[in-house]
């Protein structure tokens, strides 16, 4: 399964991959999802470096602006293991969607996949206008990938919010859905509209933060909230 | 965050006469009880472009904008010259759609979502940027359409309304030449129309100026009736409502000609009173004079402020009967295409 990962800059699509790789790597899934390996050299050292960069405290590196990566994860449940495909690309690659009406050549391949996550950071500066700009690479993936706008695009999505654990206590007692349909209703409707398949969740990759605003680990250990839910469900195919 | 008033009897947005249509909860029909129609499939027809692409080279990347596919076969237009309200009016249904409170539909798609945005931003501009404004006037040297596509809650069916922005030399030759010009023929195969007629411009000029918008409509299409639904928008009714007159009185009134014109042209005509963003206030000068070079009273959106901590403020509209014309438009059009 080919799962995009599409988030704008400081969405956490890096975070979030350190935070699954850590996970993966100490056994602390909640999930029946377990590590089988990491497919590739590239994959092993990328991604056991964000998780490295975590465990230490670091958030991992912002993604180079020139830098598109697609990692494989061998993901075991039970005795079925499966590929997750997922790209690590900037996000200011996808911004150029907005500006240009064009899917960057680098970035060609996310029309290809099988499902997709979507990260949004809930506490970024004018939300409003970043929901357009979301909905509008939606557009762009669903046009790129040959499907009329009237028609509902079979392709599951999963529309994950990030840093919830860092939200109003009154915004996280909404749960995901919730706080879509009350917050992000644009973003809601057009994922509605066009999505036969789409779930929202709310993830924090690494649960909490200290004083300083790091990553807050207990013996050498985050604890992430969520971050298995949007590719179990995913795996899964389940139908909304 | 800023938000529109919305009635929670009808689910329509706040107005004087809001409520007299009572709209059921849930979706079910729409437009005051019409019954939901049957879905046909409709007959696909080459859609409007809303721009060109622009050239592309080799290593462009993916085209997605809006002329990828043809597609789009159930399509309401505005019509209406510049300064009639017609893009502070879709900033307003922008708007609405964003915050979830068009009664019966949902936001599905747009081909324009920067220029909508754009407009948006300007309706909601910060008082340290200098307040709510209108947005700029539409001077184009070639006609665009500003897009938005809606879902209906019941049946899940995909609806297109574009808002042609005319260019100064189009809207010339439907002015001058009483038809409109080769490259928006396709406007014949629209299914509804929203005409934007301005409250405060009355002349008789501007009275034959709106006549041409509907007779031209009619060359297009032939014959001497026209099928397709036609609403009427009385923008910037906030300015005359004061008046005490119902907008169909005040139409009749003033535009006694077009009135009678567009009651025998048109097979199905409704007239609404619309003020998009409420009420207006006029700037002047410390001087007291105007703002304008030309003299010309400058008008901005005077929405609600409401302070909020670290000097920010939230802005509330009471836009007056923008959902409902296109509902209406809606409900005529049913399931045909």
């Amino acid at each position: 399964m080919k799962v995009g990962s599409l988030g704008f800059a400081g969405s956490g699509k890096t975070t979030y991959l350190g935070a699954l790789t850590l996970s993966l790597l100490q056994g602390d899934s909640t999930s029946d999802l377990v590590l089988f390996n990491f497919d590739g050299v590239d994959t092993t050292r990328d991604l056991t470096q964000f998780a490295d960069q975590i465990q230490k405290g670091y958030w991992p590196a912002r993604t180079q602006a020139s830098k598109v990566s697609e990692y494989t994860l061998r993901l075991r449940r039970g005795e079925t293991v499966f590929s997750l495909r997922i790209p690590e690309l900037p996000g200011e690659l996808l911004e150029a969607v907005w500006r240009t009406d064009h899917i960057p050549p680098q970035l060609a391949f996310l029309s290809d996949y099988d499902a997709y996550l979507l990260l949004i950071d809930p506490l970024q500066p004018d939300l409003d206008g970043a929901l357009a700009r979301h909905v509008h690479l939606l557009q762009g993936i669903k046009r790129a990938k040959g499907l009329a706008r009237a028609d509902l695009a079979p392709t599951p999505l999963a529309v994950v919010f990030t840093k919830w654990d860092a939200l109003a206590d009154e915004d996280r007692a909404l749960g995901a859905e919730g706080f879509a349909q009350e917050v992000l209703p644009l973003l809601t409707d057009f994922v509605t509209s066009n999505f036969a398949r789409h779930r929202f969740f709310a993830i924090s990759a690494v649960g909490a933060v200290d004083a300083a605003g790091s990553p807050l680990l207990q013996d050498e250990r985050i604890r992430p909230v969520g971050i298995f839910e949007p590719l179990e469900w995913l795996a899964a195919g389940n139908a909304r | 965050m800023s938000s529109a008033l919305i009635c929670l009897n009808c689910g329509n947005e706040f107005g004087a006469d809001c409520c007299d249509d009572p709209r059921p909860a849930g979706g079910a029909s729409l437009g005051g009880g019409h019954p939901v129609p049957t879905l046909e499939t409709p007959e696909l027809q080459p859609p409007p472009r809303v721009e060109e692409p622009p050239p592309k080279p080799e290593d462009a990347g993916i085209w997605v904008g809006a002329d990828v596919v043809p597609e789009g076969s159930f399509r309401i237009s505005s019509l209406g010259y510049g300064r009639s309200g017609k893009t502070t009016y879709l900033g307003m249904l922008y708007f609405l759609l964003t915050q979830g409170r068009f009664p019966g539909y949902r936001f599905a798609w747009s081909d324009s979502l920067r220029e909508l945005e754009t407009i948006r931003a300007q309706l909601f501009r910060a008082p340290q940027q200098g307040g709510p404004a209108f947005p700029p006037r539409t001077d184009v040297d070639k006609t665009v359409f500003l897009h938005l596509g809606l879902r209906r809650w019941a049946d899940q069916r995909y609806c297109d309304v574009y808002f042609p922005e005319f260019s100064g030399e189009d809207v010339a030759r439907v002015w001058s030449e009483g038809s409109y010009p080769p490259n928006l023929q396709f406007l014949r195969e629209f299914n509804g129309y929203m005409v934007f007629v301005d409250c405060s411009a009355t002349s008789a000029l501007d009275t034959g100026r709106y006549l041409s918008l509907i007779s031209g409509l009619l060359e297009l299409k032939g014959g001497l009736r026209l099928e397709a639904p036609v609403a009427v928008l009385l923008s910037k009714w906030d300015l005359v409502e004061g008046q005490g007159l119902s907008p169909e009185e005040f139409f009749r009134r003033r535009f006694g000609g077009l009135y009678e014109a567009w009651r025998g042209q048109c097979k199905a005509l409704e007239v609404f009173g619309v003020s998009s963003v409420g009420s207006v206030r006029e700037l002047t000068g410390h001087d007291g004079l105007p703002l304008k070079k030309d003299g010309e009273v400058l008008r901005v959106p005077a929405p609600e402020r409401e302070a909020l901590p670290e000097n920010e403020a939230c802005f509330h509209y009471r836009p007056r009967n923008v959902s409902r014309p296109l509902l209406w438009l809606l409900d005529q059009l049913g399931g045909r295409a």
